[in-house]
């Protein structure tokens, strides 16, 4: 027969391929040491990493130190370009954020926020969105789009706000979405991602 | 002798055409075009220092039709009124705004006045400018730096409206153009705006172009970037016949399409989502995601072009792209 | 259970259903890797690794995925990586031209052929012939799947499978005789 038809038939028996126990007991163990640590080994450490830690610090000083100046330069670069009056300038100014820079820095999240209340252009704002989804985690930032939920009328930039609390399982986000529900100057298509997301919500 | 009479002859009906051509020119090439209309435009960029407006649809007379159609079922009709007589006329027709998804219905009542005779000898004051008479029917108002053609503010309508306008600006300019009144609603909720077939385009012009649409569909050729556009429903297509991007591309869309052609010169880093991605063009995919939107799984790609060198991000919600060879 | 269940679990860096997954994947795993790097102990620490990537990455993964695909997916990229890395592993696209065109070799198998001998027969093969046909005859990959990860063109795959193919069918064919 050919040799595809003989493959084909005989599938399980070339893939069949076996971990060693070996392989096996091994891999629990490496499972435990990654993803499992338990706290009281951390403790046992502790003295170990105490003393790495101090020296650890000095040199991260020194590095730091040294690198000011260029990581300021970088953001400074952003924020200037986050605050510039051109429209394409803003939305590069974002694009780098999310593509190369994306570090949780207090000063160019506030800018971010900033932008996501004031901005004019509906790119710019979206484009922020997604940067500061970045973070999930920061509560500023989660209180911000609560809040601009409520403010936001531009239908594609509250699109992407509901979508974002959807993501965020933000069920502080409730109200705010009733409010859009219920409101009849709100578009159709708005309406319907809204009640969407409160349905993933409450799941 | 007859000769030179023949010439003079010609060169005075090329000048008559000329005065014929109906083209409001404005000197106005440092700032930027802001645009508040619906209506049809197809604009092109050209290096000079005028904004050139000529309308290329046949004029309307002083109060005549009014054609107003609906794009539902019940309840929506024609309804045209030319009025030649004095008296006020009174109709009455229902709107229906709607895109795919979207329909308000509501009734409202319509005043047509016919005052031509009084207003004979006079010209109507202030800074709107009212160029019905060149064809132009919106208006246009110069506030230092920023050229504004705005729709005059109609009672609530859908108008399919034959209006088309061809707009020269210098490449020098700065172009902001939304497809509905400049402000998304007024106090009644309602929401208006034209439609005709043809996409309105912008064509060879090199100076930073925003656009927001609604359900109107956009055409791009030639546009150097960067370019910023936003659609709820209408689809964005993109040519480039003798130029290639050299500037930022971002576009977002609900859930219209996006239609991209790639010149092989350019240098493009392209992050683009969609429901799915469709191409024939040699990119190199750096990655490649499924991601959830939430409730709906949409494609997402990092893809390199060349070198790399421009960025494009293209979003098309849960439409689909198109990025095609040239 | 199921794997909806187990993928949300794993989700939640449970322990039990994160050994259940890496039991009921690890062969498949293992065969998949053993197949491009045809060395078992370097393929047991790879898979072994790519579980560890994977469950570090599954809170991107949807309920409803399928876990196998993915799975197979980033071990045969990680392995791809490695092998690459290595210096007989090389399909470009120019090769085209330097390579001959092999006599066609009747694709015929004869009962006495052992399941064994083809798999020895396709490990022989040389890294570029073996990964293309493993991964078109038993990964089920299509040509234009092969030619992404390989990151070659579609056509250049088409002429390697060939080639290869010619390569195992001889091997084949000296073994039975």
């Amino acid at each position: 027969m050919k040799l595809k038809e003989f493959i084909h038939q005989n599938k399980t028996a070339i893939q069949e391929e076996k971990m060693s126990s070996k392989a096996d007991a091994n891999f629990e163990q490496l499972l435990k040491d990654k993803l499992h640590q338990p706290k009281k080994q951390k403790v046992v450490f502790l003295k170990f990493i105490a003393v790495a830690a101090s020296l650890g610090l000095l040199i991260a000083t020194f590095v730091w130190f040294n690198n000011q100046p260029e990581i300021n330069k970088k953001q400074q670069q952003l924020l200037s370009n986050l605050e510039n009056e051109s429209v394409g300038k803003r939305l590069e100014g974002v694009y780098t954020f999310n593509d190369e820079y994306a570090k949780e820095d207090d000063k160019i999240i506030e800018t971010l926020l900033s932008i996501l209340h004031k901005d004019e252009n509906t790119n710019v704002k979206i484009a922020t969105i997604d940067a500061l989804l970045k973070f999930p985690k920061n509560e500023s930032i989660r209180k911000s789009f609560i809040k601009a939920l409520e403010k936001e009328d531009v239908p594609l930039v509250q699109i992407k706000l509901i979508k974002a609390v959807s993501f965020l399982r933000e069920n502080r986000a409730q109200k705010s979405l009733e409010k859009i529900i219920n409101s009849e100057q709100t578009f159709p298509i708005v309406k319907n991602n809204a009640t969407l997301a409160m349905a993933e919500i409450k799941k | 002798m007859k000769y030179l009479q023949k010439i003079t002859v010609i060169l005075i009906a090329f000048a008559f055409l000329g005065l014929n051509a109906q083209e409001k020119k404005i000197k106005f090439y440092k700032g930027t075009l802001k645009i508040c209309s619906s209506k049809n435009f197809q604009i092109e960029g050209y290096d000079g220092d005028e904004v050139i407006i000529k309308s290329l649809h046949e004029k309307k007379g002083e109060n005549s039709v009014y054609v107003v159609n609906g794009f539902r079922n019940n309840g929506t009709y024609s309804y045209s009124n030319s009025s030649k007589n004095k008296l006020a006329r009174v109709g009455k027709a229902q709107s229906i705004s709607s895109s795919s998804s979207d329909s308000i219905v509501k009734g409202r009542l319509v005043f047509r006045s016919n005052n031509s005779e009084r207003k004979k000898g006079l010209i109507k004051l202030g800074t709107k400018s009212n160029n019905s008479d060149l064809g132009i029917y919106f208006t246009i108002e110069q506030n230092g730096d920023e050229l504004l053609f705005k729709d005059q503010s109609q009672v609530g309508f859908i108008m399919t409206s034959n209006e088309s306008y061809l707009v020269k600006i210098p490449n020098t300019l700065k172009l902001n153009w939304k497809t509905n009144n400049c402000k998304d609603r007024d106090r009644s909720g309602e929401y208006r705006f034209f439609s005709s077939k043809n996409p309105s385009s912008l064509s060879n012009f090199d100076g930073e172009t925003e656009i927001s649409s609604s359900v109107n569909n956009i055409k791009l050729k030639d546009v150097t970037g960067p370019v910023v556009v936003n659609t709820i429903g209408g689809n964005v297509t993109v040519e480039f016949e003798k130029k290639y991007p050299k500037n930022l591309y971002s576009i977002y869309s609900n859930n219209g399409f996006i239609d991209m052609q790639i010149p092989n010169k350019s240098s493009l880093m392209v992050d683009v989502i969609g429901k799915s991605v469709y191409s024939d063009v040699d990119f190199k995919v750096l990655e490649e995601e499924e991601v959830n939107d939430v409730w709906q799984k949409t494609t997402k790609m990092k893809l390199k072009f060349g070198a790399g060198k421009t960025k494009m991000k293209l979003n098309a919600g849960f439409g689909e792209v198109f990025l095609r060879k040239k | 259970m199921n794997t909806n269940q187990l993928i949300k679990q794993c989700k939640q860096n449970n322990y039990k259903a994160q050994i259940e997954v890496y039991n009921a994947y690890k062969n498949m795993m293992l065969g998949a890797a053993l197949r491009i790097l045809k060395n078992r102990e370097e393929a047991e620490d790879i898979v072994q690794d790519c579980f560890i990537k994977a469950f570090e990455k599954i809170h991107h993964l949807k309920e409803d995925a399928n876990l196998g695909g993915w799975l197979k997916r980033i071990v045969i990229n990680k392995s791809l990586d490695i092998a690459r890395s290595k210096d007989n592993f090389i399909i470009t696209d120019e090769l085209e031209i330097l390579e001959n065109e092999p006599e066609d070799v009747e694709d015929e198998i004869s009962i006495s052929t052992t399941v064994i001998d083809i798999k020895n027969c396709i490990y022989k093969l040389k890294d570029k012939y073996s990964t293309v046909l493993s991964l078109y005859l038993i990964e089920d990959y299509n040509h234009r799947e092969i030619g992404e990860l390989l990151n070659i063109k579609e056509s250049t795959v088409r002429n390697q499978f060939r080639r290869g193919k010619q390569q195992l069918l001889k091997l084949i064919k000296n073994k039975e005789l």
